[in-house]
């Protein structure tokens, strides 16, 4: 064993290591780029990815056509219970019209946000390591995209973008206590900090808390963004499933249910660009 | 048994067998996870291809390998990279110098293998970002059972090597 600690191939090997390791530190000190090296590998392996998860999206099409009839029939029916329950809901509140433009797609988003620019992505590969279901997108800095730009898709936010490669970005959810964003509760307009934890992500839920005990939130209430941060406000986050306070009983959390379902998202919208851009990173530093 | 010895079809077969574990890890092409347990399937597969390659070659692939790891994982930059390179060298430097090539020291390196990276997993991008209970979850629903996993991975990728060098060598 001592032979090998003198040995030529030990000392490369550590020399490698500790460029490394001055890599690392470097991209830290930089901030939301990926490594020279894991840049050419993304650009290199990303068209295989591609395909890769052209082809599981076909075949998980294709069989659960046929092995997920009974499974779906079941849900159908749960689901409808469940929309003629929220429907009952809506036509009580005031403010039925202002939550009905929640349910607008793309266009309508940007229709009513002309200065949003959009860069539209598909998902290339998923990051099984990590809890926060992370994903990562076949666009990249010469699209236009760039670190902290919030992705979303038609059904709400999705989280932001951590690192931007050459052809290639990682995508950060919702769900990941990386992402804290200013987030409000549409119906009463209470504010609070929007941040994942482990526990809650197994569960696909996030946490919006640091609100107020005065606050009015309620059970079935909207989460939206409020704009502070790097987010741009009115974006849908997800609706309260449950509410608390926390240990010192000094403020009150709620539990949130994002709209967007992680496992089977395909497509995603980046914000490129939009009014007021360059607020607080999503850790909540300048 | 012999290292040095390399044909150029077990190096072609290892490349489509590093490439499809990459494919099925990253893709949903096949999901082979249970609940949180979600097994690194590359790990075992370079913890076995190190038990029958020389330290060189070894720390070479699992670099390789890492670089390729890091430009999809969330939040890494170098981290695959360093982690996959010392531990494919310290797996190819114990089989030689300490271990038997048999299947109780490939199950005791995939395990220690997949101890090492996941607690320098856990220790460099959640233990001091998140409570202590958050922690504890982390590791029991995900660090542990994943690790756990990972490791009964090492059977067939293990069998397979010793199948190929056993093939050469006869």
């Amino acid at each position: 064993m001592r032979f090998f600690f003198r040995s030529r191939k030990f000392k490369i090997i550590l020399a490698v290591l500790a460029a490394l390791i001055a890599v690392s530190v470097a991209c830290a000190v930089v901030g939301g780029r990926m490594s020279p090296q894991a840049n050419i590998a993304g650009t290199i392996t990303a068209p295989f990815r591609a395909l890769a998860t052209k082809i599981s999206n076909g075949i998980s099409d294709f069989v659960g056509a046929y092995t997920d009839g009974e499974k779906l029939s079941l849900e159908n029916a749960e689901l409808e219970s469940e929309i003629a329950e929220l429907r009952e809901k809506l036509a009580d509140y005031e403010t039925v019209t202002n939550e009905n433009k929640f349910y607008k797609d793309y266009l309508e988003i940007k229709d009513k946000n002309p200065s949003f620019k959009f860069a539209p992505a598909t998902l290339i590969s998923r990051d099984k390591e990590d809890p926060y279901m992370g994903f990562t997108i076949n666009k990249g800095t010469v699209n236009g995209i760039s670190a902290n730009d919030p992705v979303i898709t038609e059904s709400g936010l999705v989280g932001f973008i951590s690192q931007a490669g050459l052809t290639t970005s990682k995508v950060v959810t919702v769900l990941s206590p990386e992402l804290s964003a200013g987030a409000l509760d549409n119906r009463t307009s209470d504010s609070g900090v929007l941040s994942g934890s482990v526990a809650l992500a197994s569960e696909g839920k996030t946490r919006f808390y640091n609100l107020s005990r005065s606050c009015n939130i309620a059970v079935g209430d909207y989460v939206v963004t409020s704009g502070e941060g790097i987010f741009p406000s009115g974006l849908l986050i997800g609706t309260i499933q449950s509410i608390g306070s926390d240990k010192y009983n000094t403020s009150i959390y709620a539990e949130v249910k994002p709209f967007v379902d992680f496992e089977s998202v395909k497509g995603v919208m980046v914000i490129t660009e939009f009014e007021g851009q360059g607020g607080l990173d999503p850790n909540g530093e300048k | 048994m012999q290292t040095k010895k390399r044909h150029p079809w077990i190096n072609i077969i290892s490349f489509l067998l590093f490439f499809f574990a990459f494919i099925i890890h990253y893709t949903d092409i096949v999901d082979i996870s249970i609940k949180n347990a979600r097994p690194i399937i590359i790990i075992p597969l370079l913890t076995a291809f190190s038990m029958f390659s020389g330290v060189g070659v070894s720390a070479a692939v699992g670099l390789v390998i890492g670089i390729f790891m890091d430009s999809v994982s969330s939040g890494t930059v170098c981290f695959n990279a360093a982690v996959l390179m010392v531990s494919a060298a310290v797996v190819s430097v114990c089989t030689e110098r300490l271990f038997n090539r048999n299947i109780r020291a490939a199950v005791l390196l995939c395990l220690l293998t997949c101890l090492f990276y996941f607690l320098l997993r856990w220790v460099c991008f959640y233990a001091f970002g998140i409570g202590v209970q958050e922690n504890l979850t982390y590791l029991l629903s995900y660090a542990f059972p994943g690790m756990l996993y990972t490791t009964v991975f090492i059977f067939p990728f293990y069998f397979l090597y010793k199948y190929f060098y056993k093939i050469i060598n006869a």
